[in-house]
């Protein structure tokens, strides 16, 4: 059963099997498998659970609902926006449903002997038909994305369909804030019903605490179940269980460790702090693009995104770039200017096409906590990075322009406009702290595996060096930056946790 | 009018103690009057959770230069949004975001060259400070950001703007909801 602030009204003691913290895609899944295989299953999760009912379009609404700080947490230096979410289904529920594996060239730059493709193969299969993933035909794109397309094939550059988990989409274009049609088949509506049939126990508005340890073990976790209206905390209760699982993403997972003390002694948790931040372009076109009409994202552009060792650091590419939409309140955010400047450029918002270009980032920060409960994301880009970002915004540009835009703007503080290729060219386009709004959706690799205590957080099966029954089944485990969305890999990792879990039992 | 002569008279005969004890008293009368009439001026917009009326005074200024608002009913209804959201942030963020309240009130005698607060300056004035914190030193821009941000998410999420912009809203009524896709979900939460 799943039990909100509604029930969880007093104290109590728990026991279960696995103690999973975190309902998105890596809890989800470790739940629905250990559930299946008749494990007793407890899931914690800080956000509450909400059902189609509940996801009312409304982005002051939602927002609060979905993100953690209600989608204002940013990096120390505030020059990238953070967002990822709870709820009951995790980032699952605001994501765009883009669904791609780790490329080969990515495992292989690990160099793990355990913990490769071959490994995690099975697993992304499993989710990929769970998930019912399947790719975006042309009949799907909308306006914004077809431009894209338009302009990624004039250039003779390389793009294609993407793949999306999503059944019965009537393209309403509200993805990111929850789905009113429940066309996502994500963790809410798949994997924690699924688990919850098979015996699974979700505590929803619940916040994990801190763990507490007995030599090698944990032996309790402490958490505390709050009103998500007021906040006000309405009961305390204690897990014990023979193995616990964090799954609360690369963000919530090394805050609850360092919260917990737990045995950390080459001072790694939270360190290799990876978040793929991206940049965007406009382009104003003729006539109406209406970019949140429609699948979001559907069509991408690899032109500049290779996996493969560069030579030298200015043959690499590690741009992705993709169609960006936003409703009104995100727009505004992104767009130059305030008072009649701003007011000027939302009137022109229908006719606004937009394309995201994110980094497979190479810049290492760090999660630390921030008072209590905050998260203390020191991230500042390295030069290498804002390098790809500038090429990112030059090429969005093109992309834009190509596709019939009369302008493309480029949204620094003083915005830069260009009507042609060779204003392009000519421009100087550079990317530095807080001259451009930054934001990241895709945190990762902030309690690592890797093949020595020394140099990692886990051991190739997933779990803590120095503690026997403490799994990571979430982005945190991954050891680098994965240069593609993160979905489907953090329910691959799930899955893969929750085998060592079987394993562990 | 008093003329030098009266005022040097005035002057004369002014010992200093009696200096000294009229100047804390003007010191005292003066922090005062602005404490009353910070909070009468803040009152107005009423009484809110989470910030005092002075932070809720310097938002509400903030508000009306960002998004060009003037109606005082649509002013408060902002702040009272505001209010809510700054609720849900994490202590120490809360704290810092009404320190940079604070700042950005003390803000135009700091930076600006403007002899008075935030507050109590004219729109164009007011503009020219935020467009100050905008192009500044790069410090300064998040102030900028967070107070342009946030202003926007309650401007444009409000139906009336949308016609303008040519945004057509959600796409579900208010408090909708579609049995078919909710049967999905019953019986997963335990009853109270």
């Amino acid at each position: 059963m799943i039990f909100t602030h509604r029930q969880l009204t007093a104290n109590r003691e728990l026991q279960a099997d696995v103690c999973i913290v975190g309902s998105g895609a890596g809890g989800s899944a470790a739940a629905y498998a250990l559930a299946r295989a008749g494990r007793s299953v407890i899931v914690l999760e800080r956000g509450s659970f909400m059902t189609p009912k509940d996801f009312d379009q409304r982005e002051e609404n939602m927002f609060p609902k979905l993100f953690y700080d209600a989608g204002g947490r940013t990096t120390r230096n505030r020059a990238i926006r953070v967002l990822h979410g709870h709820g009951v289904g995790g980032s699952t529920l605001h994501n765009i449903n883009l669904c791609k594996r780790i490329p080969d060239p990515v495992f292989n730059s690990w160099q793990l002997p355990r913990f490769n493709a071959d490994a995690l193969r099975p697993h992304y299969a499993q989710v990929e038909k769970l998930l019912g993933v399947s790719r975006i035909g042309p009949e799907r794109l909308n306006e914004n994305n077809r431009r894209f397309k338009a302009g990624v094939e004039k250039l003779g550059y390389r793009g294609g369909f993407l793949d999306h988990n999503r059944k019965d989409c009537v393209g309403s274009g509200f993805c990111e804030l929850g789905c009113a049609f429940d066309a996502k088949l994500n963790a809410l509506r798949v994997l924690i019903p699924e688990a919850v049939r098979n015996g699974a126990t979700v505590l929803a508005d619940t916040r994990a605490l801190h763990f507490e340890t007995t030599g090698r073990r944990i032996s309790r976790l402490v958490t505390q179940t709050l009103n998500p209206e007021t906040g006000a905390q309405l009961s305390t209760h204690g897990i014990t269980a023979k193995t616990f699982i964090c799954a609360g993403g690369a963000v919530e997972t090394p805050l609850l460790l360092q919260r917990s003390g737990v045995a950390n002694p080459y001072n790694l948790i939270g360190s290799r702090l990876h978040l793929h931040p991206g940049v965007a372009a406009l382009g104003e076109f003729e006539q109406p693009v209406r970019s949140w009409q429609g699948i979001p994202q559907s069509y991408e552009c690899t032109e500049f995104l290779s996996f493969a060792p560069a030579a030298r650091a200015e043959d690499e590419k590690r741009i992705w770039m993709i169609a960006g939409s936003a409703h009104p309140a995100g727009a505004a955010s992104m767009l130059p200017g305030f008072g009649d400047e701003h007011a000027t450029w939302m009137e022109k918002l229908p006719h606004l096409g937009c394309i995201s270009a994110m980094v497979h980032d190479s810049t290492r920060g760090t999660v630390a906590r921030k008072g209590e409960f905050g998260a203390d994301l020191n991230y500042v880009l390295n030069s290498a990075d804002r390098a790809q970002l500038a090429t990112g915004l030059r090429e969005a540009a093109r992309i834009l322009l190509a596709a019939g835009a009369r302008e493309a703007v480029i949204p620094f503080v003083t915005p830069l406009r260009v009507r042609n290729m060779g204003e392009l060219d000519r421009a100087k386009i550079e990317v530095n702290d807080l001259d451009i709004d930054l934001v990241a959706v895709h945190p990762m690799s902030t309690v690592w595996i890797g093949r020595s205590p020394k140099d990692s957080c886990l051991d190739e099966t997933g779990r803590y060096w120095q503690l026997d029954n403490l799994l990571v089944g979430d982005m945190s485990a991954y050891p680098s930056s994965i240069g593609v969305p993160p979905q489907l890999s953090a329910y691959a990792m799930g899955l893969y946790a929750a085998e060592t879990a079987k394993a562990i039992l | 009018m008093p003329s030098a002569q009266d005022s040097s008279r005035w002057t004369a005969n002014l010992s200093r103690r009696r200096f000294l004890r009229w100047t804390a008293l003007l010191g005292v009368a003066s922090v005062t009057s602005w404490r009353l009439l910070a909070r009468a001026q803040g009152d107005e917009l009423g009484a809110f959770e989470n910030l005092s009326a002075n932070q809720a005074k310097v938002l509400a200024a903030a508000y009306q230069t960002i998004t060009l608002e003037s109606k005082p009913e649509a002013v408060r209804e902002a702040i009272r949004f505001m209010d809510g959201f700054v609720g849900r942030l994490d202590g120490r963020t809360r704290f810092e975001f009404k320190a940079l309240l604070a700042l950005v009130e003390q803000s135009p005698l700091l930076f600006h060259g403007y002899l008075g607060r935030f507050t109590s300056l004219s729109p164009q004035a007011r503009a020219h400070c935020l467009t100050g914190w905008r192009n500044g030193a790069t410090w300064r821009r998040p102030v900028y950001s967070a107070l342009k941000d946030l202003s926007y998410l309650y401007y444009y999420t409000r139906p009336e703007h949308w016609t303008r912009i040519g945004y057509p809203g959600p796409l579900v009524a208010p408090g909708s909801a579609f049995p078919q896709l909710e049967q999905r979900y019953q019986g997963l939460e335990a009853r109270s």
